[in-house]
């Protein structure tokens, strides 16, 4: 495919109407890039337009403007031929409640052309191999999940997207979708999933696209933007609090009390941070840098956006 | 075959409507071959007795007639009196039922409405249940086409509805068979079937077009309550009231024109005024017999199959699935 996205999206628009005539704009002139491989993370907090958008790269929701090109093929005319390749969850999982989970994918692995064989093997593939013959109705919320994303890996997808996925999961399941995501990625595969808890993604996420409010804010690397977005932030135990808040602070940084510690903002480096304390008579029992994570930038984003 | 056809097929088995349905059916079934046993029943001994006893009475009236009448035509040579009177044969006293030909083709008739009824609902459910239960998302992942969606989705309604209404038909003429044959009747009587077989290739196309509704009603309203309502909506406006108000709409009634194509021609009356010269205030009425015929019906119906078939296709290609 080249460097051909997997998901590639220009001025993507969508107003909800209702009948009442009241009017939402779910998504503003979405500009998304997603790259071919790896797992990307598509963020933002509740309402932010995901799972709208997600439904417009499937052809279930009609944009009001905008174009998108999905695996190579432009919307809307390419759109079977793209979802041939794509596997996808969009919000909670949905099933008939009366069939059993297996035969609910053995409905869409008739459809898709899919031997049997195959529902077993993906059944498998997410744990749920003795629970197969269950009705999907006494399903709890995490064997649903796991259903949903059974059901994406159907068709070997180039590109499987996955809408809040650790949903209802524990500790446990959200580490094995974790697993899954980055063994489907290890693969060759892209992997789309959206969240608003970022601790989730963070770990496994090659890539980001942030959008606030139907738009995108930030996108790149986890790590570039990680970087990009925050100096160093140094926490350091003294003895001299107010000594050393006063002259860290006529060095031109942002110190603020937390319990027995002083966090700095803004330093270059905790090297610098030292070297002014000990310039001044003041010896750190403590100093460490604290590592700033994806949480912080996203809340910082959304923050600046919202004002 | 296509594949998406293939498991909606999979699916409409694998449904308990469908199933519920079929047993509602074949309930229905069990019904017209209960009611016929007064049909074939073999007579009583009392209704026996009772019959010759009424047939002697007679023939003891008519021989008392037959003397009387004797006796007035010789004192009247000039009146022609035919004095050859006779009772009616010993048989015709004794109801003895109808026969299996008459019986099996009015209960033939009868599943039409239930068997047109199951199909509609089955159709319905189908695909309301589909919305429903939001599975129409992960559905159009795999089968993008919205037409191909709803083509398989009908398709799939209408040829289950076939196995459902043959069943049906086979159950109550076998049990009809079955009934009469126990009672010691005859069931084998020349040409009993060939007028059955037509009602029920009949029966099928209407059954056919039931499903074709059922679908395209629920592809265009989404919700089995609001299907339900444009269907009574439409019973109570068009069905019952448009007749009484406009007679001359009454064509367009689905009963009607399921009778025409069901029986060959359906009948209704308008009356027709016209303004009489001689007295300009009081018009001269009379009513106007008018004839839908079968073919007249069947037009009809699939026109009215077309139009709410193509009315799902439309809102379903149109709007949003969320
Ligand atoms: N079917 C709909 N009709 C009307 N408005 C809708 C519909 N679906 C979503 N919206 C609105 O569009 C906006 C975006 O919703 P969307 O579900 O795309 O957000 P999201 O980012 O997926 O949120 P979440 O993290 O809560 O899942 C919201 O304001 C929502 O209320
Ligand atoms: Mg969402």
């Amino acid at each position: 495919m080249g460097d051909e996205p997997a998901i590639w999206t220009r001025g993507l628009r969508k107003t909800y109407r209702s009948f009442t005539m009241r009017e939402v704009v779910a998504v503003q002139g979405l500009d998304l890039r997603v790259p071919a491989g790896g797992v990307h993370a598509f963020l933002g907090p509740n309402g932010a337009g995901k799972t709208t958008t997600i439904r417009m790269l499937l052809g279930m929701v009609r944009p009001d403007a905008g174009e998108i090109r999905l695996l190579g093929h432009a919307l809307p005319q390419g759109l079977e031929p793209a979802l041939r390749h794509v596997g996808a969850v969009v919000e909670q999982p949905t099933f008939y409640p009366h069939f059993s989970g297996r035969e609910n994918l053995m409905l869409l692995a008739v459809a898709a052309g899919v031997p049997a064989s195959k529902v077993d093997a993906v059944l498998d593939q997410v744990g749920l191999a003795g629970r197969g013959r269950d009705r999907f109705r006494k399903y709890s919320l995490g064997m649903r999940q796991r259903l949903a994303i059974a059901a994406t890996l159907l068709r070997d997808p180039q590109l499987v997207i996955l809408d809040e996925p650790t949903n209802g999961l524990d500790p446990a399941g959200i580490h094995d979708v974790r697993e899954l995501m980055r063994s489907l990625a290890d693969q060759g595969r892209t992997v789309l999933v959206s969240s608003h808890a970022l601790a989730e993604v963070e770990q496994v996420a090659d890539t980001v696209s942030i959008v606030v409010r139907g738009a995108l804010v930030a996108e790149g690397r986890v790590a570039d933007l990680l970087g990009e977005r925050s100096g160093t932030t140094v926490r350091v135990r003294v003895d001299e609090t107010d000594d050393a808040a006063a002259v860290l602070r006529r060095t031109g940084w942002t110190v603020r009390d937390d319990a027995n510690h002083l966090v700095v903002d803004g330093a270059p480096s905790a090297a610098e941070v030292n070297r002014s304390l000990v310039a001044s008579g003041i010896y750190a029992h403590e100093l460490s840098l604290v590592r700033p994570d994806l949480e912080a930038v996203f809340l910082d984003l959304t923050r600046e956006v919202a004002s | 075959m296509t594949r998406a056809l293939r498991a909606e097929l999979r699916r409409i088995r694998l449904r308990t409507v469908t199933w519920l349905m079929l047993g509602l059916l074949l309930v229905v079934a069990a019904g017209f071959v209960a009611t016929s046993w007064d049909d074939a029943r073999p007579r009583t001994a009392a209704e026996l007795a009772a019959a010759h006893e009424a047939y002697e009475d007679d023939v003891r009236t008519i021989a008392d007639m037959v003397v009387q009448c004797r006796a007035l035509r010789e004192k009247n040579p000039d009146f022609d009196l035919d004095c050859d009177l006779k009772a009616n044969p010993e048989s015709s006293y004794l109801w003895s039922g109808r026969s299996f030909a008459d019986v099996l083709a009015s209960a033939v008739d009868g599943l039409a409405a239930p068997l047109a009824g199951a199909a509609l609902v089955v159709a319905v459910s189908f695909v309301t249940a589909e919305f429903g239960a939001r599975t129409i998302a992960p559905w159009l992942v795999v089968v993008p086409r919205r037409t191909r969606v709803v083509l398989s989705k009908t398709s799939a309604a209408a040829i289950a509805s076939v196995p459902g209404a043959v069943v049906t038909v086979a159950v109550t003429a076998l049990g009809l068979m079955a009934l009469y044959a126990a009672c010691g009747r005859s069931v084998g009587a020349a040409g009993v079937w060939g007028p059955v077989v037509g009602t029920v290739g009949r029966e099928l196309v209407l059954v056919v077009l039931a499903a074709v509704v059922g679908t395209g009603l629920a592809f265009a309203l989404r919700h089995a309550t609001a299907v339900l309502g444009v269907l009574v909506w439409w019973v109570i406006a068009v069905e019952v009231t448009l007749p009484v108000v406009l007679p001359g709409w009454v064509p367009v009634t689905v009963a009607t024109n399921a009778s025409a194509w069901l029986t060959g021609r359906a009948t209704y009356t308008v009356e027709q005024c016209t303004p009489d010269p001689a007295q300009p205030t009081t018009p001269w009425c009379q009513d106007v017999e008018h004839v839908v015929g079968g073919g007249q019906g069947l037009m009809a119906l699939v026109v009215l199959a077309v139009v709410v078939a193509l009315a799902g296709v439309l809102v379903f290609k149109r709007r949003d699935v969320t």
